[in-house]
C-alpha cells in the first residue's frame, strides 16, 4: 500500500518534485504552445480569398497558451487543484500530496499496461488482472478480496458492455481467432 | 403551454420514465460517493448512453445531474465529506446536525428544500428557455461568433480564482478540436503523418480522460483519508414538524430565486450559487447564533439554490449553446455526440425533443424526493463500501466506455493520455471543465468566424455593422478587463496605504 511521504528525505524529495512541476509546467505550456503557433502559421492565417484560413483560430489559441506558459513561469502561483467542475473541494487540497500524484501515475501505467496486452490478451482477462493487481498491490488487500475485486470488474464490463449494450469487444484472446 | 404539454406526453412514456428512474437512482448514489460527483458521474455515463435513443440518453444524463445534487447532500451530512462541489455548504450545518441526532432531519429538509426550488424554477426554465431562444434566433454568423467568444470568456468563472487557468484550458480545447481534418479547405491540422490522428480526437475520450479518469485517480487517495465514522440515520427522525417546515419556507424562496438567477449566467454554476445564497441567508436571518451550529435554514437555502441554480444552467445551455456550469459543459458535449446542437435553433429543429426533456425535469425532480424522503438513510448505507473497492471496477468501465464509442484502441488511449494531462493540470489548479467547452465550441467558433468574414467579402469590417455583436463584444471585453482592471485599482490604494 503507498504511503504518504513522511520524515525529512521525503519532504526533500516532494519540494524536489515540486520545484520540477512548477518549472515543467510553464515550460510544457511554452512549447506545446510555440510549436503549435508555428504549425498554424503554416496552415495559414488566411485563405486565397481573403477569408480566415484554416490555421487562424489555432493560431490563436496556441497564443493563449504560449501567454499562460508565460505567465505561469513569471507568477509565483500557488493555486493548488481544481475538480472538474473548478469548484475547490474541502480536505482535498490537504490531502493532494505526492503520494496521491504516484497513486494516480500507477493506475494510469497499469491502464496502459491493460491496453498494450489487451490485442493479445483480450479486455476481460485484463481487466481482471488490473483489479487483483490494484487490490492486491495498490490498495494492500487480501488475496481472496482482490480476486474477488478483479473477478467482480471483469464481470461487471463484461456484463454491462457485451451483453446489455451489445459492444463488439475484443473480449477473450483476439490474437488466437 | 402546448409544446410542454406534448413534451410531457413524449415524457410520460413508460420507457421514458424508466429511464429518468435509472438516472434519478444513478445520479443519486453517485452523488453520495465522495468522488464521483456529477461532471465524472456524467463522463462515465455517456458512452453507456450511445446506444440509447438520443432522447432517452439526454433524459438519462439529465436525470443524472440533479439526482447528484440531491445525493451529494448524503455524504455531506453524515460524513462531513460532500459528494459533490455543490453540496460543499451544506457540510457546515448538515453535519453538526448530524452529529447532534438530527441526521435524518437535515436530509428531509434537504429533499424538500431541493424538491419545492427545483420544481418552481424548471416553471421559470420552462418561461426563460424559450423566450431566450426567441430573442436569439434573430442572430446571424457574426451575433454566434460573439455569443461563443462570450461563452469560452465566461469560464473563467468556472476556473474559481483564476480566470486565466480557466482560458488556458478553453484555449487547450479549441486547439485539440482542430486536430484533424480543416471542414472548410479539408488542410489537415496537426496530424503530422499518422494516419490515426486524420480522425481528430473523440470528444467522448476525451471528456473520459479529462474527468473521469483523472478525477477517480486523484480520489482513489483522497477517499483513503476519509474519516472512518458515519453519522446514522433512522426513518422516523426524518420527520419535520409545522414550525421547521415555516421556518425553511423564506430560506428556500431566497435560494431558489438566486440559484436559478445565479445559475442563468454562463460559468456560474449551482456551487458558486450555494455559496452566494449561504451568505444571503445568513445575512438576512435576525437570529444568526445558529449558523455554523446546524441551523436548518443553513441546509434549506443552499439545497434550494443547488437545484434552482442546476435548471437556471439549462437556459444558456439549451437556448445559447453555452453551458451555465461545469457539468453541463459535459452535456453539452453530450449533445454533439448525440448530433444535436444546442443554441437558438434547437427548440425549432428539435422542439419535441427539447420540451420532452423540460417535461423530464418535472417527472425527475418528483422521482428523487419519493426516492429520497423516504429512502435517504438506505442509499447512505453505500459510504460503508470503501472507495478502494469501488474505483478499481469503475476505471475499467472509463477505459472500456472510451474504447466502445468507435470500437477504437486510439480512443482509450486518448483517454488514458488525456487522465495524465489532467492530473497534472489539476494539481496546479486548471479545471478540466473549460477545456470540453473548448472542444465543443471551438469548431462552432470557427465556422461562425469563416461565415462572418464571407459575409463581410473577406473583411472583418462585418463586426461593425452588427450593433447585437458589438454589445456582446462589449460584455466580453468587460469580462476580460473588468478584474484586471479592479486588481490594479487594489493595488494603487495598497500603495497609498503603505506610503
Amino acid at each position: 500500500m503507498i504511503n504518504s511521504d513522511v520524515g525529512g528525505q521525503g519532504h526533500t524529495g516532494s519540494a524536489r518534485r515540486d520545484r520540477i512541476e512548477r518549472v515543467g509546467l510553464p515550460a510544457s505550456m511554452l512549447v506545446v504552445g510555440a510549436a503549435a503557433a508555428f504549425a498554424s502559421y503554416g496552415y495559414g492565417l488566411t485563405s486565397e480569398r481573403g477569408g480566415i484560413g484554416p490555421g487562424a483560430v489555432p493560431f490563436v489559441a496556441s497564443l493563449v497558451i504560449l501567454a499562460e506558459g508565460l505567465a505561469l513561469g513569471f507568477s509565483q502561483d500557488d493555486e493548488k487543484t481544481a475538480s472538474p467542475d473548478g469548484s475547490q473541494t474541502p480536505g482535498v487540497d490537504s490531502l493532494v500530496s505526492n503520494s496521491s500524484l504516484r497513486l494516480s501515475l500507477m493506475l494510469l501505467a497499469l491502464l496502459s499496461v491493460v491496453l498494450i496486452l489487451t490485442p493479445v490478451v483480450g479486455f476481460i482477462p485484463m481487466i481482471i488482472a488490473f483489479g487483483f493487481v490494484v487490490g492486491r498491490f495498490l490498495e494492500g488487500v487480501t488475496v481472496l478480496a482482490s480476486v474477488m475485486l478483479g473477478m467482480g470488474s471483469g464481470l461487471f464490463i463484461w456484463a454491462v458492455f457485451i451483453v446489455l449494450l451489445g459492444v463488439r469487444l475484443p473480449a477473450f484472446f483476439p490474437s488466437a481467432f | 403551454m402546448n409544446d410542454l404539454l406534448g413534451g410531457f406526453a413524449t415524457a410520460l412514456t413508460f420507457q421514458n420514465v424508466l429511464v429518468c428512474f435509472i438516472g434519478a437512482l444513478l445520479g443519486t448514489l453517485l452523488g453520495i460517493l465522495p468522488g464521483i460527483g456529477s461532471s465524472s458521474g456524467m463522463a462515465l455515463l455517456i458512452p453507456l448512453t450511445l446506444t440509447l435513443d438520443p432522447l432517452q440518453a439526454l433524459i438519462l444524463l439529465a436525470a443524472v445531474y440533479y439526482g447528484t445534487e440531491y445525493g451529494g447532500t448524503v455524504s455531506s451530512v453524515l460524513l462531513n465529506t460532500p459528494g459533490d462541489g455543490a453540496a460543499l455548504v451544506t457540510c457546515i450545518d448538515g453535519y453538526p446536525m448530524g452529529q447532534r441526532g438530527e441526521a435524518g432531519k437535515a436530509l428531509a429538509v434537504a429533499a424538500i428544500s431541493s424538491f419545492v426550488a427545483g420544481t418552481v424554477t424548471i416553471v421559470f426554465l420552462s418561461i426563460a428557455a424559450p423566450l431566450f431562444a426567441q430573442m436569439a434566433l434573430d442572430f446571424g454568423p457574426p451575433e454566434m461568433f460573439a455569443l461563443i467568444l462570450l461563452g469560452l470568456t465566461t469560464v473563467g468563472g468556472i476556473a474559481g480564482k483564476s480566470r486565466r487557468k480557466g482560458w488556458a484550458m478553453a484555449a487547450m480545447g479549441v486547439l485539440v478540436a482542430s486536430v484533424g481534418i480543416e471542414g472548410q479547405t479539408g488542410t489537415l491540422r496537426f496530424t503530422f503523418g499518422a494516419d490515426w490522428l486524420v480522425g481528430g480526437i473523440g470528444l467522448v475520450p476525451f471528456i473520459i480522460g479529462l474527468i473521469a479518469m483523472s478525477e477517480l485517480c486523484r480520489q482513489a487517495y483522497a477517499n483513503r483519508s476519509l474519516p472512518s465514522t458515519i453519522v446514522r440515520t433512522r426513518y422516523r427522525d426524518m420527520l419535520l414538524t409545522r414550525a421547521e417546515l415555516g421556518r425553511i419556507r423564506g430560506s428556500i424562496a431566497r435560494g431558489g430565486i438566486i440559484g436559478f438567477l445565479l445559475g442563468c449566467l454562463p460559468g456560474a454554476g449551482p456551487t458558486v450559487a450555494t455559496f452566494i445564497c449561504y451568505d444571503v441567508e445568513k445575512r438576512a436571518a435576525k437570529d444568526k447564533s445558529q449558523f455554523g451550529k446546524g441551523d436548518i435554514r443553513g441546509v434549506a437555502s443552499p439545497e434550494a439554490a443547488n437545484n434552482a441554480a442546476v435548471n437556471g444552467s439549462f437556459v444558456p445551455t439549451l437556448t445559447l449553446g453555452i453551458p451555465g456550469s461545469g457539468t453541463t459543459a459535459i452535456l453539452l458535449g453530450a449533445f454533439v455526440a448525440f448530433g444535436l446542437r444546442p443554441g437558438p435553433l434547437l427548440f425549432q429543429e428539435q422542439g419535441d425533443l427539447v420540451w420532452a426533456l423540460i417535461a423530464s425535469f418535472y417527472i425527475g425532480n418528483v422521482i428523487l424526493v419519493v426516492l429520497n424522503l423516504p429512502l435517504a438513510p438506505l442509499f447512505a448505507k453505500i459510504l460503508y463500501i470503501p472507495f478502494k473497492y469501488i474505483y478499481p471496477v469503475v476505471l475499467p468501465v472509463a477505459l472500456v466506455g472510451a474504447y466502445a464509442v468507435r470500437n477504437s484502441m486510439n480512443d482509450a488511449w486518448f483517454a488514458v493520455f488525456f487522465a495524465f494531462v489532467a492530473i497534472f493540470l489539476t494539481r496546479r489548479g486548471y479545471p478540466p471543465a473549460p477545456a470540453i467547452l473548448g472542444i465543443v465550441l471551438g469548431p462552432l467558433l470557427e465556422g461562425n468566424l469563416e461565415r462572418s468574414v464571407s459575409m463581410g467579402s473577406g473583411s472583418f469590417s462585418i463586426f461593425l455593422d452588427r450593433p447585437i455583436a458589438l454589445v456582446i463584444f462589449a460584455v466580453t471585453a468587460a469580462i476580460i478587463a473588468g478584474p484586471l482592471l479592479g486588481q490594479r485599482r487594489r493595488r494603487k490604494s495598497e500603495t497609498v496605504n503603505v506610503s
